[in-house]
């Protein structure tokens, strides 16, 4: 885990001075709303529906049990008791008074934490694979370039006025859980021939209104080139970028407008600035950061995980099975923990189960916490012999469904009820969801098939790329629900197909029972969702809900 | 570093910041481009200075030009390139473009003279504008001179900035603290 140094707490602390100036001097009159608004967008201090929302960066998914710990006396003590994680990994709060915030911040920052830059027209918080430096498909540790991306993006003072915001994301794993390709920027880092870290630069992917899957700018970048070359890239965007519709300011409008041939040829041209100007990095930088990062975890002796007993037994075996994943050090497993009950919204944790989580972070993994973008958290390192007492631990807090990966792990957006760019809800939906799904066995039956969830077409749920999609519309002030099947965030991204017309709010759960049938008739052998929905098209699919819904 | 005040205004600088009297009268492409108020001189748009170069002269020092956002910094004239102070206009503090410009004039162009930001010039932005090239600061009149001031000395990033922002000479730095 990255440690700040004098320098970033320096950094850090001058930040929050002029915040706090800023806030006071917009409570006073002296700002208007139009400029206050733009500086607390750049301090993750949204306006929503009944209250400020801040937005807390949890750098690349990473936090320690005493930041947990601060996040939940934040909770207490400025808000109702409970945090939201985000599809960036970050943390929001949905209810703090604006004149509170800054001192929320305080709090935060004594634990090396902060809500900068996680919204506005900047360079977003660095997201990538939460099961960094424990899975085994891993090439290389993405955190180490991360950091070092977090170090240069942040006050970076030429990208902070950007034609809008901007996404990137790392993944060092061959199986790519970052969802690499539908970011502004994705990067792949793997190794060369000769054994060297290079990168592979993917540009122009993400969601919203205009989904698009992202394009190979580069491949096999040099380590010690991805700041010279972030820096070109972001230079020719901010130059070039549209500024007169909102909706076509993303770099991938850009990209697509002058082809990605035109793009590259304009960034090499810039690199050969910034080769220049910018730091390449040498082997003391990345090498400085590694050490941050290192675990060095001794292969135990036991590595069979210890059955429970009695009636409890089936339970923690679909537990294991769901929840858990394999390490790359044997004697090790990676734990999911689940947010998605069904009595919370999806990725809400109340300031007791941040405590908990904490608390069982100390006890078994080192006090190593992550956030995952599909809105669970992980602990990354948990010693086979003591899955049983976390299990049963966990299962206290009611944060061991085993759902991770089933159709009920579904990413949800606030939408309605607290986003004020929302069209219709999502909490409700997935309510129903939830409801007409409740059976476990089916649901691990099923496999993994994923539904997500956006109220208005921003896509804060990914619904583009998931298995079945369910986006909220307004029409004449009626909510009705559009679904998309066949989307992927994984490697081959792909964007979701429209089934047909918008469904009723009421039937949507009936709608996604229909898709399911059909899936479950005709999939062979396990297939999977998409490559079923590829082989018989999506009529079958679009006969089953409209027969039913018209 | 200075700030570039009218000359109504009677506020005294402070050992980190020259506070100057007179501005740059930024001029309308069909305006007639004299500076009547006695301050630096004019600033042409780059268009106007395009359409009709020969009108002004290398060694006239009371001229000079405002580049605009959607101007193209990568191709500018010499003779542009020769003046000893440039304008780079922020219409709105929101675009974010006369940053890169900045950039791209320290870096690309290897410009030596003094770049000024004029417009929607604010204290909250001074930082970003200082870290990217700027050393000239024109007063519009949304902040007083003494808070301008007190942003630029009482805001400024510690000097170590390692991964961006601090190379503007086309000097890499050193190591790692």
């Amino acid at each position: 885990m990255y440690q700040y140094n004098d320098h970033d707490k320096a950094l850090l602390t001058k930040r929050l001075a002029q915040f706090r100036d800023q806030t006071n001097r917009y409570l006073a009159g002296e700002l208007s709303d139009d400029e206050y608004k733009q500086l607390r967008l750049r301090n993750g201090v949204y306006e929503q529906l009944h209250a400020p929302m801040l937005r807390v960066a949890i750098p690349y998914g990473m936090f320690t049990s005493d930041q947990m710990r601060t996040l939940a006396k934040v909770a207490d003590d400025y808000d109702r008791g409970f945090g939201h994680m985000t599809t960036r990994q970050n943390l929001q709060f949905n209810w703090i008074p604006l004149e509170r915030i800054p001192d929320a911040l305080d709090e935060l920052a004594e634990f090396q934490m902060h809500a900068i830059q996680t919204s506005g027209n900047c360079i977003r918080n660095i997201t990538s694979d939460p099961l960094a430096g424990a899975i085994g498909d891993e090439i290389e540790d993405p955190r180490p370039w991360c950091e070092l991306i977090r170090q240069w993006s942040s006050f970076h003072p030429e990208f902070n006025w950007l034609p809008r915001k901007f996404k990137i994301a790392v993944t060092g794993a061959r199986n790519d859980r970052a969802a690499i390709e539908v970011h502004d920027i994705g990067l792949r880092l793997r190794h060369n021939e000769a054994g060297e870290s290079v990168f592979d630069v993917w540009v122009g992917g993400g969601l919203g209104r205009t989904p698009v899957v992202g394009k190979l700018l580069r491949e096999g970048l040099p380590g010690a080139d991805l700041l010279t070359y972030l820096e070109a890239t972001l230079r020719v965007y901010n130059r070039a970028g549209r500024r007169d519709n909102l909706y076509k300011a993303r770099i991938k409008i850009l990209v697509n407008a002058l082809g990605i041939d035109e793009f590259r040829s304009l960034v090499d041209a810039e690199w050969q600035v910034t080769k220049q100007t910018v730091r390449t990095l040498e082997g003391v930088d990345i090498d400085r950061m590694r050490q941050f990062f290192a675990k060095d975890l001794k292969p135990q002796t036991v590595v069979a995980v210890d059955p429970a007993e009695g009636e409890a037994a089936p339970a923690f075996s679909a537990w294991i099975k769901q929840n858990t994943r394999e390490h790359k050090v044997a004697g090790y497993r990676v734990v999911m923990i689940s947010l998605k009950s069904s009595k919370r919204p999806a990725g809400d944790i109340t300031s007791t189960q941040m405590r908990g989580v904490a608390e069982l972070a100390d006890t078994y993994c080192d006090g190593d916490i992550r956030s995952t973008h599909d809105q669970n958290l992980v602990l990354a390192h948990v010693p086979v012999q003591e899955l049983r007492s976390l299990w049963m631990a966990l299962k206290e807090l009611d944060l061991a469904v085993p759902n991770i990966g089933t159709l009920a792990d579904m990413i949800v957006c606030p939408g309605l009820d607290f986003c004020s760019l929302a069209n219709a809800t999502s909490i409700s939906i997935w309510d129903q969801i939830n409801e007409r799904f409740d059976n476990l066995d089916y649901l691990h039956d099923l496999g993994d098939v994923k539904v997500r969830i956006s109220g208005c077409m921003n896509a804060c749920g990914h619904h583009h790329v998931a298995d079945i999609g369910i986006l909220g519309v307004d029409k004449k002030g009626v909510e009705w629900y559009q679904l998309t099947l066949g989307g992927r965030s994984t490697s081959g991204a792909r964007i979701g197909q429209r089934i047909g017309r918008a469904v009723a709010k009421a039937d949507v759960a009936q709608a996604v029972e229909h898709i399911l049938e059909v899936y479950t008739e005709v999939r062979i052998d396990g297939e999977s969702f998409v490559d079923t929905l590829d082989r018989v098209g999506l009529e079958p699919y679009q006969e089953r809900v409209y027969a039913t819904a018209a | 570093m200075q700030l570039l005040r009218s000359k109504d205004s009677a506020t005294q600088g402070s050992n980190a910041v020259e506070v100057v009297e007179g501005q740059w009268l930024v001029v309308e492409d069909d305006h007639a481009a004299t500076d009547s108020a006695g301050g630096k001189g004019a600033a042409i748009t780059l268009a106007r200075y395009l359409r009709e170069p020969e009108a002004w002269k290398p060694d006239d020092p009371s001229w000079t030009v405002v580049i605009a956002p959607d101007d193209d910094v990568l191709a500018l004239p010499q003779a542009v390139l020769d003046r000893s102070e440039l304008l780079i206009a922020f219409p709105a503090f929101t675009d974010g473009r006369g940053y890169s410009h900045a950039t791209t004039l320290k870096q690309r162009h290897r410009y030596a003279g003094t770049l000024v930001a004029v417009g929607d010039v604010r204290r909250d932005q001074l930082e970003f504008m200082r870290e990217t090239g700027f050393t000239a600061y024109q007063i519009t009149g949304n902040d007083s001179v003494e808070d301008m001031i007190k942003s630029l000395v009482e805001l400024e990033m510690p000097a170590h900035r390692l991964y961006s922002g601090a190379a503007i000479d086309g000097v890499t730095e050193g190591h790692a603290s």
